[in-house]
């Protein structure tokens, strides 16, 4: 392998490696994500271990099948025992040569491993192994021929006419497939001999070779190279017949090979595996397509409800605002100080009549209580929720989304931010008029008092009939025909209408006055009005931010959780 | 109507049980065939390979049955029936007889032939499918034979005989027969396969072991006539004569099983109908409780204003009233807020649809309170298809059907109360009548009385007192009148509108339940299998 195709490979594992990163825990399914990280791990140690010259081949397959007597034929010599008694084989036997060190071909892992060195040179780089069967009722020895799988380079598949059907055998083969490519794969229909028994029986023979092959090929291996043999005939040493294709078999095995082909069956075992990987990535990245869709959608779902919730939250407020306007205009009303004259005495019989006082901390106790949206809250939050919940996302993701915005949440974080405003508020407080413009409204109120009383008093002496120059007595005079006048009908008459025309007066300003209040806190509850909308504004759009942050937070892979392993 | 299209699987999964159910009914067919034969029946199971179809040609003295080195081989079952056998007419809606033997077999239907053996003239010779090869259909196949059977003979070999697989099915499915006869066949060294097939068996629990296994010598040339096996099985088929009540047993375990899981699952779907109606009924009352006062001062505004208009007609100040009024208040307009009465007909507008949008979002509300309500009830049932189907968006009333709906309500309401004030108007008792007339008099002597005692035409006091006090005293003396009516009318105007709110989410909750109505199906379907049942 050219240091180009290297670099390719482990450019391949980093990039693997980088999308499982990225994968949050829910996108796995059970232990899937350990998996996927050993997997990771193991081809980096292998990738290290290609430049070795030694290929592991591995005799898989049924209980009796006669792999250990595959493995005594192809070594020459009974190496390990074979039996009619079944399940036989218990440990796994390696055979090598001298020369190779078995410690540093193994990966670690608890099966019972049985090691014979040979001395014959044409299978110096090869470490034959016999393995336990996977179909008996021994699950042990499946077990350990699982975890043996990953120190073989090359797989002899073994079949008997008997167990070649088998649906254990194929389902071990896809297993198998998870982590070994099918180009290094032989398969060997043996105890052939039982069906030929005779030479002419040859064509029975190719029918059962190539029903298997058709197996085979609905199992997704294209090109299976099959052969059929018969081990007890090579084992025994008897002539072997002309239909055994043991010698085609044992030469493809031993072949010499080059160091290109060797390095090319360690690399298709590692592109096996990881192509095996991305479709386990890609597959839990379709996982999240539905949630990354969801969380995308949700802030137009929610704007979609937001038109009518504002109606709601508008409605709400303004009925919260009317209250307080309602309190708000008797506490203002303290500022009656300004008034003077009539209009104190009308204001004071107003304020007699409306019973003011009881208003006042009513009053106070509206800034106390913000307006209650709970209401259109508890909405939106069963809107969200149900929505989330009819997309059947797994378990921890829609926990986790309706969470944020579980009814309890949405009105905690409201509360708190409308209540800050209202401390704000509340230090703020109202002004009436002050300065200068306080002193003009008293002082007009002075001036019309007294012109409307000194025409009245002036009409009452009729001082334009004092036609003589000013004296004290022409102005005694006037006096006395004042006073005689007052206590005649006519000038009682007269003082009625001064004091009629005095309260009317009065009556203008304590309404100019009112208004003049009332426009100020009509004035200053629009703006917390508004305030408050925007406040509620607000916490739409943070809403949103919060989903999308969530959403982020829940497609981030959890690099924490999942270590190497 | 096929198993999955009605079964709900809440409690079970809809494969675990539909193979339960096909196998019963396939079961209780093979009954009605073998009832119809006067015979018993001997039942060859086991791997592909093992040779059943050599052992059952064996038994029938000719090639009834192909055996060859194509696994699997045998692909149904096929009955060999002895040659006097009588046979129904109901026989052939299940089996047919062979078209050449030997015969492969389909899974379609029962293969016929007949044997020559007249050592098993009262017996039929059943050779089946395999147990264990890739094609998983011949699996069920065999397995249900096992209901049948009045001998079974599971044959393994010597290279399968610790198959997990064979051993397994072996366990579980025939370990209860009261006559089975393991065979092992292809045997080298009969003494010891026969004592390590033993221990196997022993060690996985298989109950007390009646029987000896049979082993059956490997031949280098299957021989056309073997005795030994033959007499094996001859020897042990006295002992199996009575067990009929053991396999009525199996099969009526069968129906409780499928019984049982129907009734649980009826349990369970009913127990939901009544979650979901307590839901709803839940949320209902909920809105009620929240949202009565927000409909009931909207509908009260709404009908005084319109049945003040009808009585108003009997108000006989309120022309003159109106008029005093607006001579009286022209020049005092700026005590008045003059712009506030512009302004709150603007509103008024605003108002009634804010009004409406109140509604809207209380009874969509209420709706989501719902599905999130029914979501829960359904979320310990999760996996199941049913849960699937009722979170099915489209199911939910969307904004626009429910906005349709309370138009509806309201038109309808509106058009209760158009009705309602004709009969009013109508019908306005005379005495009512002349009670409205008569306060109204009495309003009108004080009022002249007032003035004579004062004398000299209306003060300006005066006509501040009428146009404070006139319409106050007439207006609350119609309204007094008509309170009586108001309040009966608002009483049931809220009713009803409560009653088309229920109507509404009654609109949802049925969505829900009509998913539900499987029930009826999972109830026949009980009473079909325990008629069944309880026939035999
Ligand atoms: N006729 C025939 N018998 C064979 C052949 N190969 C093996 N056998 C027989 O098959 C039986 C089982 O052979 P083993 O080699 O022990 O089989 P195995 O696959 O190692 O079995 P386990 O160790 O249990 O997994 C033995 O009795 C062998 O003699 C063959 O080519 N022809
Ligand atoms: N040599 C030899 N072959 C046998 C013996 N018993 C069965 N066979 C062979 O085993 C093979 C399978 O036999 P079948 O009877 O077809 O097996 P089966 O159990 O019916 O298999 P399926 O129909 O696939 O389930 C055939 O080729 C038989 O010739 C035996 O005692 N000696
Ligand atoms: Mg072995
Ligand atoms: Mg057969």
């Amino acid at each position: 392998m050219t240091l180009e195709e290297l670099q390719t490979l482990s450019a391949r594992i980093d990039e693997l490696e980088d999308r499982l990163r990225q994968l949050p825990k829910w996108a796995f399914e059970e232990k899937e994500a350990d998996k996927c990280f050993l997997t990771i791990a193991q081809v980096r140690e292998k990738l290290d271990k290609v430049k070795d010259q030694v290929i592991t081949v591995g005799l898989l397959g049924g209980t009796g099948v006669g792999k250990s007597t595959i493995i005594n034929a192809l070594a020459g010599e009974e190496i390990s025992t074979a039996s009619h008694r079944r399940p036989h084989t218990e440990k796994i036997l390696m055979y090598h040569h001298e020369t190779i060190r078995i410690r540093d071909f193994m990966m670690p892992n608890e099966a019972p491993v049985v090691c014979l060195s040979h001395n014959a040179d044409r299978a110096r780089s090869l470490i034959l192994c016999d393995l336990p069967d996977f179909d008996s009722v021994r699950k042990e020895h499946r077990q350990r021929v699982l975890n043996f799988l990953d120190n073989l380079d090359m797989i002899v598949w073994v079949v008997s006419p008997e167990k070649y059907a088998d649906q254990v055998f194929y389902d071990f083969l896809k297993a198998a497939l998870e982590k070994k490519s099918p180009g290094n794969f032989y398969f060997l229909l043996n105890k052939a001999d039982l069906i030929c028994d005779s030479e002419e029986n040859r064509t029975l023979l190719w029918r059962v070779v190539e029903n298997f092959r058709g197996y085979l090929r609905d199992s997704g291996i294209d090109a299976p190279i099959v052969y059929a043999v018969s081990a007890l005939e090579v084992f025994n040493a008897d002539s072997i017949s002309s239909w055994n294709q043991w010698e085609l078999f044992e030469r493809e095995i031993f072949r010499e090979r080059e160091i290109k082909e060797v390095e090319a069956i360690k690399e298709a075992n590692l592109k096996q595996m990881l192509d095996n990987l991305s479709l386990v990535v890609t597959n839990c990245e379709e996982r999240m397509l539905p949630v990354r869709r969801l969380i995308s959608q949700l802030p137009e779902a929610l704007k979609e409800h937001k038109q009518r919730m504002d109606y709601q939250v508008k409605m709400i407020v303004n009925a919260w605002a009317d209250s307080f306007l309602k309190n708000a205009d008797q506490e203002i009303l303290d500022f009656g100080t300004l008034l003077v004259g009539p209009s104190r005495l009308i204001f004071s019989l107003v304020e007699i009549f409306s019973k003011r006082r009881q208003f006042c901390d009513a009053a106070r106790g509206t800034l106390d209580s913000p307006p209650d949206i709970s209401q259109v809250l508890k909405q939106l939050s069963n809107r969200l929720t149900s929505f989330v919940m009819s997309k059947n996302l797994p378990a921890p993701v829609s926990e986790e989304l309706i969470r944020i915005w579980s009814f309890s949440e949405l009105s905690s974080k409201w509360v708190a931010g409308v209540n800050t405003y209202l401390e704000t508020i509340k230090t703020m407080g109202l002004s009436g008029l002050v300065g200068w413009k306080a002193f003009i409204f008293r002082l007009k109120q002075y001036l019309s008092f007294w012109i409307i009383a000194l025409v009245f008093v002036a009409s009452m002496g009729r001082i334009w009939e004092l036609k003589e120059p000013f004296s004290w007595n022409s102005m005694l005079w006037a006096m006395l025909k004042c006073c005689e006048r007052m206590f005649s009908l006519d000038g009682f008459g007269a003082l009625l209408s001064f004091v009629m025309i005095e309260i009317l007066v009065g009556c203008y300003f304590v309404s100019r006055y009112r208004k003049f209040l009332r426009e100020v806190a009509q004035k200053f509850i629009e703006t917390i009005e508004q305030e408050i909308f925007q406040l509620w504004d607000d916490f739409v759009s943070e809403l949103c931010e919060d989903i999308r942050r969530e959403g982020e937070i829940l497609l981030a892979g959890s690099e924490n959780s999942v270590g190497e392993q | 109507m096929s198993c999955s299209e009605w079964f709900p699987g809440i409690t079970v999964s809809k494969e675990t049980f539909c193979r339960k159910y096909d196998l019963f009914w396939s079961v209780v067919d093979l009954k009605r065939l073998k009832e119809s034969t006067a015979v018993r029946w001997i039942v060859f199971v086991g791997g592909t390979g093992t040779g059943k179809s050599t052992l059952f040609n064996f038994l029938c003295k000719s090639n009834v049955s192909s055996t060859g080195v194509e696994r699997p081989k045998t692909g149904g079952c096929i009955v060999a029936l002895p040659e006097r056998a009588a046979v129904d007419d109901s026989f052939y809606h299940l089996a047919k007889w062979g078209q050449s033997y030997p015969a492969d077999g389909t899974p379609e239907y029962f293969t016929l032939a007949h044997h020559t053996n007249e050592k098993f003239e009262n017996w039929a010779l059943v050779d089946t499918p395999d147990l264990d090869s890739l094609i998983e259909s011949h699996h069920r196949l065999a397995e249900k034979m096992g209901y049948l059977a009045d001998v079974v003979i599971f044959v393994l070999s010597e290279e399968k005989y610790a198959d997990e697989k064979l051993v397994s099915v072996l366990i579980q499915q025939f370990s209860w027969h009261p006559c089975i006869v393991i065979t092992v066949n292809k045997v080298t060294d009969s003494k010891i396969i026969a004592a390590d097939v033993e221990e196997i068996l022993r060690g996985h629990g298989f109950p007390d072991f009646r029987t000896k296994v049979i082993t059956v010598p490997f031949f280098s040339i299957v021989p056309d006539n073997w005795c030994e096996f033959e007499d094996a099985i001859l020897k042990r088929l006295p002992f199996c004569l009575q067990n009929e009540a053991r396999l009525t047993a199996r099969f009526k375990g069968l129906c409780s099983e499928l019984l049982t899981i129907l009734a649980k699952e009826r349990e369970v779907l009913a127990s939901l109908e009544v979650a979901i109606t307590e839901a709803m009924k839940k949320s209902f009352s909920a809105f009620v409780e929240k949202h009565t006062k927000d409909i009931s001062e909207s509908a009260r505004s709404l009908l005084r204003e319109e049945i003040q208009r009808l009585y108003s007609r009997y108000d006989i100040f309120s022309g003159p009233r109106r008029f005093l009024k607006d001579l009286f208040f022209a020049p005092f307009r700026w005590i008045k807020k003059s712009n506030a009465k512009s302004k709150e007909a603007a509103l008024v507008s605003d108002a009634k649809y804010l009004q409406h949008q109140l509604i809207m979002s209380a009874v969509m509300g209420s709706i989501n309170q719902y599905i999130v309500d029914v979501y829960r009830i359904m979320e310990p049932y999760d996996s199941s298809s049913l849960c699937k189907r009722m979170k099915d968006e489209k199911l939910i009333l969307s904004e626009s059907e429910v906005e349709e709906k309370i138009r509806n309500l309201t038109e309808r309401l509106m058009d209760w109360l158009r009705g309602e004030f004709e009969k009013l108007s109508k019908g306005i008792p005379k005495l009512k009548e002349w009670g409205i007339y008569s306060s109204m008099l009495l309003w009108a002597v004080f009022l002249l009385a007032i003035e004579s005692a004062l004398g000299g035409g209306i003060s300006v006091f005066d006509a501040l007192l009428d146009s404070v006090l006139a319409p106050v005293v007439s207006k609350y003396t119609v309204e007094w009148f008509a309170k009586r009516d108001i309040h009966r009318i608002g009483q049931e105007f809220i009713d009803r509108y409560k009653q088309g709110i229920l109507e509404i989410m009654e609109s949802q909750r049925m969505k829900f339940v009509e998913l539900l109505k499987v029930e009826d199906l999972v109830k026949m379907e009980m009473k079909r299998i325990s008629s069944v049942c309880e026939e035999t």
